[in-house]
């Protein structure tokens, strides 16, 4: 799956979790900045891990904390 | 999941702060999330009561400083008493008692000095230790924490045949802008609760030592007590070796006792820092007590500890009266306090157990922490990221139900803890419990 795919789920979920409309997420704002509580993070990178059919280490929402930073670094790890 | 509780007030507030205030918070580790504080404007007993008029169960207690609970009588008649005759000298008749009354009552106090925060205090520890054995490396352990300094937070051990703590990807604890190199210089890092990496260690590396420092009970790593005997291995490793053993009791100081951990558990250590509830947890005071002939070393001024507020008239006061409180009739208030404590942890487990959660309480009362798991955690490196989420969630709907827990599932009694603190703590636990099992099962 290629970065723009998994930027597509990604924001899908985000924006379901805040009940906003995916044109709404900004794909180069943080987690925090859009407002992201830790449960909710929680359910977005597990919905992901299910939706992608990949363990996704947790972890990396600690060092990838954007929409387009998480979606360059899976689409890395799916090569 | 939407809110229990209303929080338009709060909400607001947030905002207007966030304009000054980055993050809208006073301190923040390396979360990606936003989490928004709530804002207080009352608190009574073992009560909080917030902007939008929510009432909270307070077993937060503020980091767990808050030991006295909010608006005890006693501890407010002794800081008005300081207020009104003298507020900022560098030295006041209020010293002596405090000092008298902590050397009574700690092991390894038999001198004293007074700080403000604890980071600051645990640096002046390991620069007596080193000052005393000419030594520069210190020890410490995975998952303890010891403050926000440089040199001491976070980090992980990526050669375990040396083992010192680096930078890594993902460290909740990791910063920005660390000075280069300063915890690889300084120190080594272990898994805790290992007596024999911690024998193989020593025989490698303990000459090279100036201290070892460790929570005697690991509260920050998940409530882990020592395994048995591993406290008294390490005590005697470091005698043998020349070291200093630093306690850091943080935490555990006053909680656990008015001896701290090291009374309860019998073994001394050379140093200890303390800061918390020490001060009853209205006023910031940390202490370094130890050994006379370490502490020695100040009094010849060998050794620099200093600071404008070090020993302030209220500081002290408040030590004085925590001390004065916790320690009368045997430690009565301390006992009830823990009584209450244990009764709330079952009724935690046993609504936990209606839901269909697995979950475990662990570690002493006043200083325990839950767990979504069967069996308790033997070691802070079994505290994984899944297991913390679950706790995460946990807490999270408590808070939501008005019940406040500290991070990540600690659970910080105070004094005046009542049995309708019980009651109140049931009906809101069920709530929680049901929903935070709901989100369990559909995120894992």
């Amino acid at each position: 799956m290629d970065e723009e795919n998994i930027k597509a789920i990604l924001t899908k979920l985000i924006a379901a979790e805040l009940a906003l409309a995916p044109g709404e997420i900004d794909e180069q704002a943080s987690f925090m900045k859009l407002g992201v509580s830790s449960v909710q993070a929680l359910k977005i990178i597990n919905r992901l891990r299910k939706e992608l059919d990949v363990d996704i280490n947790p972890v990396a929402l600690f060092e990838f904390k954007t929409i387009e930073d998480i979606s360059a670094y899976l689409a890395e790890e799916f090569d | 999941m939407s809110p229990a509780v209303a929080q338009s007030a709060n909400l607001d507030y947030h905002e207007r702060l966030k304009r000054l205030l980055p993050g809208g918070v006073h301190y923040n580790f390396n979360m990606p999330w936003e989490e928004v504080p709530i804002h207080f404007v009352d608190g009574r007993k073992s009560r909080l009561f917030d902007m939008d008029g929510n009432e909270y169960l307070d077993l937060y207690a503020r980091f767990g400083a808050m030991i006295l609970g909010h608006g005890n009588e006693e501890y407010l008649d002794a800081l008005q008493e300081a207020i009104g005759r003298v507020l900022c000298v560098s030295h006041c008749d209020f010293d002596a008692e405090p000092l008298e009354l902590m050397n009574a009552h700690i092991p390894s106090a038999e001198m004293i000095r007074f700080g403000l925060s604890g980071t600051e205090i645990l640096q002046t520890a390991l620069r007596l230790a080193r000052a005393y054995t000419g030594r520069n490396r210190f020890l410490r352990f995975e998952n303890h924490y010891h403050g926000n300094a440089d040199n001491i937070m976070g980090g992980r051990v990526t050669d375990p045949k040396l083992p010192v703590p680096v930078d890594f990807r993902g460290d909740y604890k990791g910063t920005a802008g660390r000075a280069t190199g300063v915890m690889a210089d300084q120190s080594y890092m272990l898994p805790w609760n290992d007596t024999e990496r911690l024998e193989a260690f020593f025989a490698e590396h303990g000459e090279e030592l100036s201290s070892v420092l460790t929570e005697p009970v690991c509260v920050n790593g998940g409530s882990i007590e020592p395994a048995p005997g591993y406290l008294e291995r390490l005590r005697a490793l470091c005698t043998e070796h020349g070291v200093v053993l630093i306690f850091d009791e943080m935490i555990t100081g006053v909680r656990m006792g008015v001896g701290g951990a090291q009374k309860k558990l019998g073994v001394t250590p050379d140093l200890t820092t303390f800061g918390k509830a020490i001060g009853g947890g209205g006023v910031p005071v940390s202490a370094l007590v130890g050994k006379r002939e370490i502490m020695a070393l100040l009094e010849s001024k060998k050794v620099i500890h200093a600071g404008t507020y070090n020993g302030y008239p209220l500081g002290s006061a408040a030590v004085k009266a925590t001390f004065s409180i916790l320690s009368r009739d045997d430690e009565a208030v301390l006992h009830a306090m823990h009584r209450r404590a244990a009764e709330l942890q079952s009724i935690l487990v046993r609504e936990a157990q209606i839901a269909g959660l697995p979950l475990i309480v662990q570690g002493p009362p006043g200083v325990a922490s839950f767990h979504c798991c069967e069996t308790p955690l033997e070691n802070p490196g079994q505290y994984d990221f899944d297991l913390m989420s679950k706790d995460i969630i946990v807490a999270t709907a408590l808070q939501r139900h008005g019940v406040l827990i500290s991070s990540i599932s600690r659970i910080y009694p105070n004094a005046q803890l009542s049995d309708e603190d019980l009651e109140f703590f049931q009906i809101r636990a069920r709530k929680a419990l049901g929903e935070a099992k709901q989100s369990i099962d559909e995120i894992f």
